[in-house]
This record gives C-alpha cells, sequence and structure tokens, in this order.
C-alpha cells in the first residue's frame, strides 16, 4: 500500500500499526508509564468501588450477570467479564482523580484497562502482553481524540467515552491476536458504538458512557475475532465517526509517526480530585500554608489571580444539586463542591485540597453539609 | 493566590507550572502515596502494599491472572 493511499485510509493504516506492533518495539519510557497509568488506575477504582453509583449498578445490573470469572476491583462480587469491565470502568472514573492526556483531555486508563484487566481473566495472558494491550488501547484512543480534537468534545461528546471505546477494542484485539483485517472491523465494531455526552456530565449517566466504552470495546473485539466485521472505513468514512462526531477532523493525527511516539508518554494524574484548572489554586494555597504556618482563624481573605476558565468553572458560590455538574466540560471540575469535604463518609476524600478556608469557603462548606449530598464531591 | 491574615499581612505566591500536569508529573512517590490512600478509603481489606507491589511488575514476564485478580476484595 502505497503512502498516498495510507493517507486517505487512516482506520486501516492504525488497525495495521495495532496487529503488527511489537512488545520490542515499544520504548522503555512508554512502558514505565503504562505502569504508572495502571498503578493510578488500580488506585482510583479502589477508591471508588463503594461509590454509590457501583452499588445502584450492581443492583440494577447484577441479576443479568453471566459466569462470575472476572474480579471487580476492590470487591469480594465476581462478574461476567464484559459486566466488571463496566463496573471497573465506572469505578476508575467516578471520583474525578483520573489519569488525564492533557491534549485531548480524554482519561485513557478507565475504558481501556479494565477491558484488557477482564480479558486476562478469560484468556492466558502474559504481563507484557497485558502491558503491551494498554500501551496499544491508550495510543489508539488519544490519536483519534486528537484527530476529532477540539470540535468534537466542543459539540458536546464526552471524549473518554467516545473515543475511549475504540481504545478498548485496539487494546482488547491486541490481547486476542487479532490480524489487520479483524482489528479493522474490531474498530468498526467500536466506532458502532460511540458515544457519551458532555450534559450527562455532573450526573450518574456520565459513568453508563465510561463503562459501556470500556464494556463496549471488549465486545467489539470479542466479535470481530469471531469474524463479525465492520465498514471498511469506520472512522474517515463519510457516515464514519470523525466524519459524523466532528466538524474538521485531522488524520494526520492518527497516522502521524505511529510507533514512533507514544500518547502514553504524556499521560497525567490528577493530585486532587477535581479539574485540572484548580490545580494551580490548591498548589498555591498548600504552599502558602506550609510556608506561614497558617490556620484557618487567621486567614481573612483569599484572592485569586488565573485563567479566566476558573472563574467560569468554579466562582459558583451556591452549586445545586443535580443543576450545577460534578464535573464541568473540558477537564474541570465543579469546584466550589470538589474543595467541600466528603459528607457521605467518616473516612475523609484522600488527598483531598485541605484550602487555607476563608469565610465563603467555610459558607460554602457548611451549606454543604446542610445539603447532605449522598454522593462525594467530585 | 494572595493571603490576607487577621494581622494584615499580605502573603502571596505564583504557581506556573501545576502539580500533576506533564510540566510537573506526579512522582512514582506520590502516586504510591495516592494508591495506598485511596485504597484505604474505598477498599480497606484489599491489600495495598502487596497489589502495588504486584502491578509494579507487570513489565516482567510472567502470568498476570495473580495480578488482576489481587485487585479484588476478599
Amino acid at each position: 500500500v502505497s503512502q498516498s493511499q495510507t493517507e486517505h485510509r487512516p482506520t486501516q493504516r492504525l488497525a495495521d500499526f495495532l496487529a503488527r506492533s511489537q512488545w520490542r518495539d515499544v520504548p522503555t519510557e512508554a512502558r514505565r508509564e503504562a505502569i504508572r497509568t495502571i498503578v493510578n488506575f488500580v488506585g482510583t477504582a479502589l477508591g471508588g468501588c463503594r461509590d454509590e453509583a457501583i452499588e445502584l449498578a450492581l443492583r440494577a445490573l447484577g441479576p443479568f450477570f453471566g459466569p462470575p470469572r472476572a474480579t471487580i476491583i476492590g470487591r469480594a462480587e465476581r462478574a461476567d467479564a464484559l459486566s466488571a469491565a463496566f463496573l471497573n470502568a465506572v469505578s476508575a472514573n467516578v471520583l474525578e482523580f483520573d489519569d488525564t492526556h492533557l491534549q485531548t483531555v480524554i482519561h485513557p486508563a478507565a475504558p481501556v484497562v479494565p477491558a484488557v484487566f477482564a480479558l486476562s481473566e478469560l484468556r492466558s495472558v502474559n504481563r507484557q502482553e497485558l502491558l503491551h494491550a494498554v500501551i496499544l488501547g491508550v495510543e489508539a484512543e488519544c490519536r483519534i481524540g486528537k484527530a476529532v480534537t477540539p470540535s468534537h468534545y466542543r459539540r458536546g461528546w464526552h471524549i473518554t467515552a467516545t473515543c475511549g471505546v475504540f481504545g478498548a477494542a485496539a487494546a482488547a484485539g491486541k490481547l486476542l491476536g487479532l490480524d489487520r483485517q479483524r482489528t479493522e472491523w474490531a474498530l468498526g465494531n467500536a466506532a458502532a458504538q460511540s458515544a457519551g455526552l458532555i450534559e450527562s456530565l455532573g450526573s450518574m449517566a456520565k459513568s453508563i458512557s465510561v463503562g459501556n466504552a470500556a464494556r463496549n470495546g471488549l465486545a467489539a473485539a470479542l466479535l470481530a475475532e469471531q469474524g463479525f466485521t465492520g465498514p471498511d472505513q469506520a472512522i474517515e468514512g463519510t457516515y464514519g465517526f470523525a466524519k459524523v462526531m466532528s466538524e474538521a477532523a485531522d488524520f494526520n493525527m492518527i497516522t502521524h509517526a505511529l510507533g514512533e511516539s507514544w500518547e502514553i508518554a504524556s499521560n497525567a494524574y490528577k493530585p486532587y480530585p477535581c479539574g485540572v484548572v484548580l490545580f494551580p489554586v490548591i498548589d498555591g494555597c498548600l504552599d502558602l500554608r506550609e510556608r506561614h504556618g497558617l490556620v484557618p482563624g487567621q486567614i481573612a481573605k483569599v484572592t485569586l489571580r488565573g485563567h479566566p476558565l476558573l472563574r467560569i468553572r468554579t466562582d459558583r458560590p451556591s452549586p445545586k444539586r443535580g443543576a450545577t455538574p460534578r464535573s464541568a466540560p473540558n477537564t474541570v471540575s465543579p469546584s466550589p463542591s470538589s474543595m467541600a469535604p466528603p459528607v457521605s463518609r467518616n473516612t475523609p476524600m484522600p488527598a483531598s485540597p485541605t484550602l487555607p478556608s476563608s469565610n465563603s469557603a467555610e459558607e460554602l462548606r457548611s451549606r454543604k453539609m446542610r445539603q447532605s449530598p449522598s454522593r462525594l464531591p467530585s | 493566590v494572595t493571603v490576607e491574615t487577621t494581622e494584615g499581612q499580605r502573603l502571596e505566591t505564583h504557581v506556573t507550572a501545576a502539580r500533576g500536569t506533564t510540566a510537573r508529573p506526579m512522582s512514582d512517590a506520590e502516586l504510591d502515596a495516592k494508591f495506598r490512600e485511596l485504597a484505604a478509603y474505598g477498599a480497606p481489606t484489599v491489600d495495598a502494599d502487596a497489589l502495588l507491589a504486584a502491578l509494579k511488575m507487570l513489565g516482567e514476564k510472567g502470568d498476570v491472572s495473580d495480578v488482576v485478580k489481587v485487585t479484588g476484595s476478599s
């Protein structure tokens, strides 16, 4: 296939890369970051595994589970592989403590790792194969995400879910040893299931699309393995993923330097369970507290200067549950609630920002307490 | 961030690169600490240290089922 032809066939080119990729071709820095990605993933899943969304999902869907062959992270119950993939993706994402691919704002691990974990309990898989599959899954979802950024997200697509399903399919497909054709079908079967709306952020519905990205990506690969066909040009076709779900796709993002540069190498991990726009504020407050030994009673006023998004996303003195997203568009979570202490549990939220409290923060805190939300702040 | 204290002191700091971004990545030690805290918070019956050690061996040879299974709680 000539260069000019492959340019017009990014889906095929990506499938070819995924099918051919060898563990020895993956550089050390990508392997190292993959382990950090998985550590962060399992940690966040352990933290989220008893969230109300998980309990409700288990109650509603548990009666339909198949043979309990796969682990639900942090829990004693087991489930069929597809359901375990769903639940583990929800657990990992529900506390807003994810990893983030900053260029696309995809949270790469939540859709990909659960698909791979669940499959590893059905088939004999070695550790390097698992790591390799995760690296390739992240590569696929982030490259596809880059191709449709920024118009895709701007239109209201929740990119972690919409692109995550491709990542899960790519990763599971690699573990299954799919050839190029079947990998292409797996990507096509993923495209047919790509979904997730920004509007759902702040409600439990967000978890459906993130969970489904893992579950349906795994299903896409299992179907392809059996010969279940997908379209020829799932991403770039006239009515393909990119054409339908974005305005100006740059397919070069999918094919350029494939196998030379690795998306997982630029994965980042949240130190605080909130949107990235708040990180410098929290850093600054902690820094001042540390340096000057500040205690709440000493503080008369706190003034923040920063990116305009900080005000847009976080200046909400009285957030309403339901109306105010738990996590707002653009990786930026609604911060007042994220600064408030968790009230639904006895133990404090780990690593939650301990801000020197101003009067307004105190007020906010007590308001939150009075509202007695049954959910953790995101 | 500017903090004014009740004694009229003005304390200022300017953060140019936030923790947890590629410009100032979380260190391995910070990630491990995050892992342990989250495990203690959501799944206190899981042996976090053993699991963390197992996850760090993922780049090595060997079967993976023992690693994935221990992510569950007994």
